[in-house]
């Protein structure tokens, strides 16, 4: 009778390349991160804003054929969301509110390719500007302090290290996490608009008059995203304490946005000033409005992109430096 | 031509700020199977973070398998590291634990899978044990996955941090085999540890490592015999202390001792070369009625005191 060995069995095979390593870093933080049942609620309410606008989509191109009820609902919908007076002020400042940018929308363009391209430029600058990061900040609040912390407070990030694994390649996989997230609830949603209005739109031809958008939309998510992902991993690197990371991310929002109401309130109309880049809200929000839509006129927006660009630099510096030296952590 | 050594430490110390954590170890290991022995505190894990690359030397230069640790994925690729922490995260499965480190040496998922699940069988983890997550993990099974995740790609050097802690007796025995097993394919293996007879059966190579030096190196036999000629510490608690510290100096069986008084007899602490000859005398004593005992134990930790006789030979105080 043959004796079997049980034993020890050598494996014979081939490894793969070492260039898609990162992205099982990357793997593990999503599949640990969706087991919050707080991210999988927010994942589903970040879609609603993208339905609701879809359903705008809809509407206008139905008032476009010259359907009196869907006019008559777009024309009240948007009275109903004006505040007094406000009309007048977007026509002279640009818009700071949906009302408003449909309003201008309505009244912009006099052929309906100019009409249609205004109106999803400001579907699209609200969902950025507006719904989006009210939902991506808590989102990454959730995701991003344990990515790093949790790795040094548990050692783990000496079993990465014991792999061929770079620190590069970990630092890729742990934001690929974060980026992920996000390109969920801003590129996914942005995207999907738009391919709604084509199909909603009456022929193929309204890609010609909108084919910008989708490369605005890649470019503005990017924008939002790329600074936000390496921020928030900065703070978790910074700690082994997940839970500070989280108070340092939601009080630079908070901060800032008060820092911002406030400078604001003492500062001239229409005068920029480098106070104003501490909300990162608002440094978003003129940002995402310069890139959809050219004709907005955004003061200071040179100086919010590099102050972005500085952002994100250093950011990966830090980073880098800690998950280098982690042992000293 | 000498082989190249597998690990190689010139002049290596390491300081955490102002805690010396390896001291101007120089050192040259060929392949083969070493168990490090160390107290608590000996430097043991900041040799084997040396040794993996996490610890930069703040003097001297390691080399492993001829190459420098520090961020080098080639090196990792034929390394394997069992660490003494968890490092394991809590809300996934060891299999999948297991798969994701496999992932990151290169396999591809499938390949990694079917790895992982033999390997994991191999230490004794049970479907059922591997699909569960970890944080419902005993120590041992813990103990059990971190050992499969470090032998699955087949490293040539294996380095376990005390690798059966958390091991019931059982658990102890299947690990020791596959190490035999492991170390009888001729991979090299360096096992840490701080109990002597836990690696016995794997190696009969020792580094005595101690306040952050190698204080000695040999075999099992000779560790033995280190251990025989160290003094010891005996604690008798017994009805006579006085009585019974007299005779055992009078007869040569201690060759110090001090007594307390205490709540429950006189405590005798008895310093001696010769333990066995020692008991037989006490046995005797309580034999002839002279003497009744309530307690009798080593004061210290044999292999500590080996380590405190090394330390005091290197300090020139012996």
């Amino acid at each position: 009778m043959p004796i079997h060995n049980l034993g020890y069995r050598e494996w014979k095979g081939e490894l793969e390349s070492s260039s898609t390593r990162w992205s099982v870093v990357a793997e593990i933080g999503i599949r640990r991160a969706w087991h919050s049942s707080w991210l999988r609620r927010m994942m589903f309410f970040a879609w609603v804003p993208g339905v609701i606008m879809g359903f705008m989509i809809f509407l206008f191109e139905q008032s476009e054929k010259n359907d009196g009820a869907a006019q008559d609902i777009l024309r009240d919908l948007t009275r109903v969301m004006m505040q007094p007076g406000e009309r007048e002020q977007a026509r002279e400042h640009g818009a700071d509110n949906l009302a408003n940018e449909l309003a201008r929308a309505m009244n912009w363009g006099a052929t309906p390719a100019e009409r249609r391209h205004s109106f999803w430029s400001a579907l699209l600058l609200n969902l950025f500007r507006r719904s989006q990061p009210l939902i991506l900040i808590p989102m990454i609040g959730i995701i991003a302090p344990p990515l790093i912390s949790q790795d040094f407070r548990s050692r783990a990030f000496l079993m990465y290290f014991s792999r061929p694994l770079t620190t590069v390649q970990y630092i890729l996989g742990k934001a690929a996490t974060i980026i992920l997230y996000l390109s969920m609830i801003t590129l996914l949603p942005a995207m999907t608009l738009f391919f709604v209005g084509v199909l909603l739109s009456p022929d193929i031809s309204v890609l010609s008059m909108t084919w910008d958008l989708p490369f605005r939309i890649f470019f503005v998510s990017a924008i939002i995203v790329i600074p936000c992902t390496f921020l928030s991993l900065m703070l978790s690197s910074l700690t082994t304490e997940s839970r500070y990371a989280s108070f340092s991310w939601f009080s630079i929002w908070i901060f800032g946005f008060l820092t911002y109401s406030v400078v604001n309130q003492y500062s001239t109309p229409g005068n920029f000033s480098i106070m104003q880049c501490v909300s990162l809200f608002h440094v978003f929000s003129d940002v995402a409005g310069w890139m959809l839509d050219p004709r907005l006129a955004v003061a200071g927006i040179e100086t919010q992109l590099a102050m972005l660009g500085m952002l994100t630099a250093v950011s990966i510096a830090v980073i880098y430096r800690r998950v280098s030296a982690p042992m000293q952590v | 031509m000498s082989p190249q050594p597998m690990i190689q430490f010139e002049s290596v110390t390491k300081l955490y700020g102002r805690v010396l954590g390896v001291n101007d170890i120089t050192l040259e290991l060929a392949p083969g199977a070493y168990g490090l022995l160390g107290p608590n505190g000996a430097g043991k894990s900041t040799l084997l973070n040396l040794l993996t690359g996490q610890l930069l030397p703040t003097r001297g230069s390691v080399q492993v398998l001829g190459m420098n640790p520090r961020n080098n994925a080639e090196l990792m690729r034929r390394m394997g590291f069992c660490p003494g922490f968890e490092g394991m995260y809590s809300s996934i499965c060891g299999l999948d634990w297991v798969v994701y480190l496999l992932e990151m040496q290169g396999y591809s998922r499938a390949d990694a899978k079917r790895r992982a699940v033999d390997c994991m069988e191999l230490v004794g983890m049970n479907e059922e044990g591997r699909c569960r997550s970890i944080s419902s993990y005993s120590r041992g099974m813990r103990q059990r996955t971190k050992l499969a995740q470090a032998i699955a790609h087949e490293p040539e050097l294996l380095i376990l941090d005390e690798p059966l802690s958390g091991l019931d007796p059982i658990g102890r025995a299947q690990m020791t085999d596959v190490l035999k097993n492991w170390i009888s394919l001729g991979r090299s293996v360096i096992i840490a540890t701080h109990v002597l007879h836990e690696i016995e059966a794997l190696t009969q190579s020792f580094l005595l490592i101690s306040g952050g030096r190698v204080l000695a190196s040999g075999t099992a036999g000779e560790v033995h015999e280190l251990l025989f000629k160290v003094p010891m510490e005996i604690l008798i608690r017994c009805n006579d202390g006085r009585g019974l510290a007299a005779r055992t100096l009078k007869d040569g069986l201690a060759e110090a001792a001090r007594v307390t008084d205490g709540p429950q007899g006189d405590v005798v602490t008895l310093t001696t070369r010769n333990a066995s000859a020692l008991s037989l005398g006490v046995a005797k004593w309580i034999q002839e009625g002279d003497l009744r005992v309530f307690e009798m134990r080593t004061a210290d930790d044999s292999l500590q005191s080996l380590f405190n006789s090394l330390m005091k030979i290197h300090r020139g105080e012996i």
